[in-house]
């Protein structure tokens, strides 16, 4: 994997999170894709699993210091996309998904469990429900789920990872499927 | 053996994050995490500025035109705030330099334990004044009136007592009214009196007798009353003092108000604190 590569591009995906993703927002302003979200399913399924596990934790770092889910609180997303993109990275060698509806229904699912996640996690550090729970659980993620399996292919080719199958690193060699 | 060992390193990968992101949860303050985000805002402040600008941009409506007549009836709107405003304002202003002025009227020695209940003067007809406070204040039959002026706050004087009561109102009967008659004393004196009005702005004391040295500008005091007034306040001053006709070892007494009692606006009604 290309760290500074990817450091660069989860740096720019957060900055557009924060500052320019809202002039997508439809109907409501919380109706926007989740760019971060693509990023760790991108992750997920095409980097090898130790590979996953640190961008998974990253962007969830990433996620928590750019757009919080309430003020002043870090470590839910961290939690909910490091959980969640390790597990899809691992189920990753059982089902693969490689048709683009597929890719966008895992999409749309990872949003609705990591923002469940973060959701809860954030109500159990503050004692209070979190703002739109309906919007990052829902919306946020539909629409990242239909923008998403089309950023894949611009993300793919910055990080130079083209193939639909994913690159496992096994005993020192790299194989592709 | 290199299996097992990336493993074990995935496995303690994922703990090391989990460990992470459950001490930024609940371990790093919420001040320090804030000031993180804050930092990380202020480290991209410009592209984050400029991406919220065109978002902006993006979001700003066109401005709807309005026609002559919504344009109207919005200028007549905003006139009529206007007034209100300053009429608000005005009345805040009053209540503020009224509540000044019960301040250090409740400052007086004596007043301590009376409740005091300001009231604007409706009307003054012979001798009588209508005020704007009544039985829902806590106004009744028999309480002092004492004059509250600006100018004259520390020579605050009883004007004269409630005569009759209704919710929203009351009428004072002045001390110059002809049916008004309050115990009075003379400064200097140890000889409780009656005041009686006349009816043309003075009051009467008789029966005084000649043995005592009595001038005019001697201070007259309405006396103490149990549960009415604690102290003796001033009510009136001796305008004039010369032999009873009728009675020439007497005095006959004249007092006059020490304030114009026409030109009087506010006064106050004194409540014993412990009348409910």
């Amino acid at each position: 994997m290309r760290w500074i590569r990817f450091a660069v591009l989860v740096l720019v995906a957060s900055l557009l999170q924060t500052g320019l993703v809202g002039a997508l927002a439809i109907l409501r302003a919380d109706f926007k894709p989740d760019l971060l979200l693509i990023l760790l399913v991108f992750f997920a399924l095409r980097s090898n699993s130790t590979d996953a596990i640190i961008a998974s934790f990253a962007i969830g770092f990433a996620a928590d210091l750019s757009n919080p889910i309430a003020g002043r609180i870090m470590g839910p997303r961290i939690i909910s996309f490091g959980l969640f993109g390790t597990l899809l990275s691992d189920l990753n060698n059982t089902i693969s998904p490689r048709r683009v509806i597929y890719q966008a229904i895992t999409i749309f699912l990872m949003g609705g469990l990591t923002a469940g996640l973060s959701y809860l996690l954030t109500f159990l550090r503050t004692n209070a429900a979190p703002p739109n729970m309906a919007a990052g659980c829902f919306w946020q993620p539909l629409y990242s789920a239909l923008l998403g399996p089309v950023l894949f292919l611009p993300v793919g080719w910055c990080m130079r990872m083209y193939g639909r199958g994913r690159r496992r690193y096994l005993g020192g060699a790299l194989l592709r499927h | 053996m290199t299996r097992k060992w990336a493993i074990t390193s995935k496995g303690l990968l994922f703990a090391c994050g989990l460990l992470v992101g459950l001490i930024f949860l609940f371990l790093v303050p919420r001040e320090a995490a804030g000031r993180l985000q804050l930092a990380y805002a202020h480290v991209f402040r410009w592209p984050l500025s400029m991406g919220r600008g065109v978002v902006r941009a993006q979001a700003t409506t066109p401005t709807r035109s309005i026609s002559p007549q919504e344009y109207e009836d919005l200028l007549k709107a905003c006139q009529q705030l206007r007034i209100r405003s300053a009429n608000v304002e005005k009345q805040l202003q009053e209540a503020n330099r009224q509540i000044q002025l019960l301040t250090k009227l409740k400052a007086k020695s004596g007043l301590e334990h009376m409740q005091t209940i300001p009231a604007k003067v409706y009307t003054q007809v012979q001798e009588e004044m209508t005020i704007s406070q009544g039985r829902e204040s806590g106004v009744a039959v028999g309480q002092y009136v004492l004059s509250l002026t600006e100018a004259r706050l520390d020579d605050q004087c009883v004007i004269g007592v409630i005569s009759a009561v209704s919710a929203k109102g009351a009428k004072v009967r002045l001390f110059t009214n002809p049916d008004c008659s309050i115990p009075v004393s003379i400064a200097g004196l140890n000889v409780p009196k009656f005041m009686k009005g006349r009816g043309d702005g003075v009051a009467k004391i008789t029966k005084v007798p000649c043995d005592h040295a009595i001038h005019a500008g001697d201070v007259v005091y309405a006396l103490a009353k149990r549960g009415l007034l604690d102290v003796p306040v001033i009510v009136a001053e001796i305008a004039q003092c010369k032999p009873d006709a009728d009675y020439p070892n007497m005095w006959d007494i004249t007092a006059r108000p020490v304030c114009d009692l026409t030109a009087l606006s506010d006064v106050v009604v004194l409540k014993p604190a412990s009348v409910p």
